[in-house]
């Protein structure tokens, strides 16, 4: 059964990638996105290694 | 309802179970009729108890013994040491749809991958927006999937029964077994966001942590960034590129290489549109985005917003279908329609693009004499005009030249405008440098006027780089002035004739390329073809070589002959092409063969059908002058 409480949002590293953009608040470069978006992506792959 | 509900147990239980179950109902009046109601024991009991004024404690335990009796109409459950009674307004829970489908989830993962807002409102608007603008329209994967356009993916039921019980991150970096490279992960955050309610996987899913490329190259995600970057940058600087242009909710925009959230792009009006495209129009010319927003919006640059502010204009100007980008890496020019064309009138685009089509056949010889490595490292080319780059302002777009210019900025971009530079003279005049596409060839056209004024037909020219991306410079090694008579195209009578006039220059030229009387006096016989007619080499070089050969057949079996130099030349005088061109028509030419010495080539005309009229002698050979 699904209940209301349990639905959670979840967070994509694109998701991340767009906040931190917004909170830099200025047009960043194409390569350093894709940097960041490299390290975000390790990052949640490094958490679910250490999770599993 | 009840009246068809029948309870278990003493009459005590039995009107304890009809008291929850009309509660239950009660709480689920709008419910569908087979749509689980889901109450916790304890809430029954603390409601049941302040209404009986009795110890909750007992009275669950009553309740509880009561509902248990009933189990046809009351299910329970207990999770996390909490009891819970599901019963429907029919009292037939075990009957009704499997209790863990909900309807809204359902329709939220069906499909998998739902059809982009931005679908549905291209679809279903009546409104007209105050300003067109080209938007495009997303297909989500699921549908372009159904259509045939994309290949449906392995494994696709197998990772949405796992979406459930996954979060997207692990859909990111753990699942699809190929990971689809970076555009997966952006996929829409609703569909597989959803957690269950209960895990149902006990085992630990193996971690995957390569992803892999469009091209099959694999990329381990634990190793350091900087090193993927070295290796694979390109490719995912790409790949993420694609990913945010194909993103349904289009959460970042880019302009060139430049990115930034959607939400936070600041919207220009229709008033804002029209004070640009007015300033652009009484300017007469392309302007920069920096210029139009000090001009126009006062804004400095010294402002924390002034880059932000920058970008949207861009944005949104790229966006207009006024407007048009002709700016470069560096300096984003905009136009804007209405605007004055820049260069020649007599050369339509469309035949241009035809006429340099040789260039994109692979027969550019630009880089024969000198490196592309060569032209970067010291930012200037030679070049030698031929007549038609003289008479038309036009160079076409060789490697050579490409290897110097700036390359487009957009990916749809045509044109860029460039501003060259004549230092001898201290003037500067602005020219369109139109992209390769497909089969067609590119060029450079808008420096008809300053050829005209200051060089001649066969003069070496350099062009340079300057310190600005859009602005370059022409220059040429003088000399003491000289007179000659160079060929010139008369248009002032109704049919344009080649001619010959007293021209004096001061510039250094190719002796072969000047295309002066002495050299190639029978260049006034050519006929000045129409542009539609000049695309086709093949018949120009037939012409070239009846106009400059030197005839040696007879009357009867006329036949020309004639040299490399003369007919790279006179090919050249009516249409560009380079030496490599001009060797494959010399080599493909049905009627044409190689000469009495290794230079020169034969042109042996077919024999014309007979039409009982006498021919005229329409060529007035003047090798004497």
């Amino acid at each position: 059964m699904m209940d209301g409480k349990n639905v959670i949002y979840g967070e994509t590293a694109l998701d991340r990638l767009v906040q931190e953009l917004r909170a830099n608040g200025q047009p960043q470069d194409i390569t350093w996105l894709t940097e960041r978006y490299l390290e975000i992506l390790r990052e949640l792959v490094q958490a679910e290694e250490q999770t599993a | 309802m009840s009246e068809q509900v029948r309870f278990e147990g003493t009459n005590e239980q039995a009107a304890i179970a009809e008291l929850v179950f009309k509660v239950m109902v009660t709480q689920g009046a709008f419910f569908g009729v087979s749509a689980p109601i889901r109450q916790t024991l304890t809430n029954l009991a603390d409601f049941f108890a302040g209404q009986r004024k009795a110890e909750p404690k007992s009275v669950a335990q009553e309740i509880d013994a009561a509902l248990q009796l009933n189990g046809e109409i009351f299910i329970r459950e207990e999770r996390d040491g909490e009891v819970f009674y599901i019963t429907t307004r029919s009292g037939s829970p075990r009957n009704g749809p499997k209790i863990d489908t909900h309807a809204f989830r359902q329709r939220l993962h069906d499909p998998e991958n739902p059809l982009p807002v931005d679908d549905i409102s291209v679809v279903v608007t009546t409104t007209r927006p105050a300003l067109t603008t080209v938007e495009p329209v997303f297909i989500s994967d699921y549908w372009q999937q159904q259509a045939g356009l994309l290949p449906m993916p392995v494994g696709d039921e197998q990772a949405a029964d796992e979406a459930v019980t996954i979060t997207s991150e692990e859909e990111a970096a753990v699942s699809t077994p190929t990971t689809e490279a970076i555009a997966e992960v952006a996929e829409p955050v609703a569909v597989a966001d959803i957690a269950p309610v209960a895990p149902t996987v006990s085992t630990p899913i193996p971690i995957n942590t390569v992803i892999t490329l469009p091209n099959g190259v694999q990329i381990d995600l634990r190793r350091p960034v900087a090193d993927l970057m070295v290796q694979h940058g390109a490719a995912l600087t790409n790949l993420l590129r694609s990913a945010i242009d194909a993103d349904p909710l289009r959460r970042m925009v880019t302009f060139g290489s430049q990115v930034f959230p959607e939400a936070t792009v600041a919207n220009f009006g229709k008033n804002d549109l029209r004070r640009i495209s007015d300033y652009l129009k009484e300017t007469g010319e392309p302007l920069l985005d920096t210029q139009i927003i000090a001009d126009i919006f006062y804004h400095n640059p010294r402002q924390n917003d002034y880059e932000p502010f920058r970008f949207a204009l861009n944005y949104r100007l790229s966006r207009e279908k006024d407007f048009e980008f002709v700016g470069v890496e560096g300096a984003r020019l905009w136009s804007v329609r209405g605007l004055p064309a820049i260069g020649t009138k007599r050369v339509k685009a469309s035949e241009m693009g035809q006429i340099t089509g040789y260039l994109e056949e692979g027969f550019d010889d630009s880089l024969a004499d000198q490196s592309v490595d060569l032209i970067r490292k010291n930012g200037s080319l030679t070049h030698i005009l031929s007549f038609f780059e003289w008479e038309y302002g036009i160079l076409p777009y060789s490697r050579a030249l490409g290897a110097l210019l700036p390359t487009a900025l957009l990916g749809d971009q045509r044109t860029s405008v460039l501003r060259f530079e004549f230092p001898q003279h201290y003037t500067s005049v602005l020219a369109e440098l139109r992209y390769p596409t497909g089969n067609r060839g590119g060029w450079l056209q808008g420096l008809e006027a300053a050829f005209h004024e200051y060089l001649v037909p066969g003069a070496m020219i350099t062009i340079a780089r300057s310190s600005e991306p859009h602005i370059f410079s022409v220059t040429y090694e003088e000399q003491a002035e000289d007179e000659d008579r160079i060929l010139a195209l008369d248009e002032t009578k109704k049919t344009p004739k080649f001619t010959f006039t007293n021209m004096i220059y001061s510039c250094v030229v190719d002796s072969d390329m000047l295309v002066n009387q002495q050299q190639y006096g029978r260049l006034r016989n050519l006929k000045a073809f129409p542009m539609s007619e000049r695309r086709k080499g093949d018949v120009m070089l037939e012409h070239v070589f009846q106009t400059i050969g030197q005839p040696v057949g007879t009357r009867a079996e006329p036949r020309y002959e004639a040299n490399i130099t003369q007919l790279y030349v006179g090919l050249n005088v009516l249409r560009p092409a380079s030496r490599e061109y001009l060797a494959h028509l010399l080599a493909e030419g049905e009627h044409i063969e190689p000469g009495a010495s290794s230079d020169t080539w034969q042109y042996s005309p077919p024999p014309e059908p007979d039409t009982g009229e006498e021919e005229d002698d329409e060529f007035d050979y003047d090798d004497d002058e």
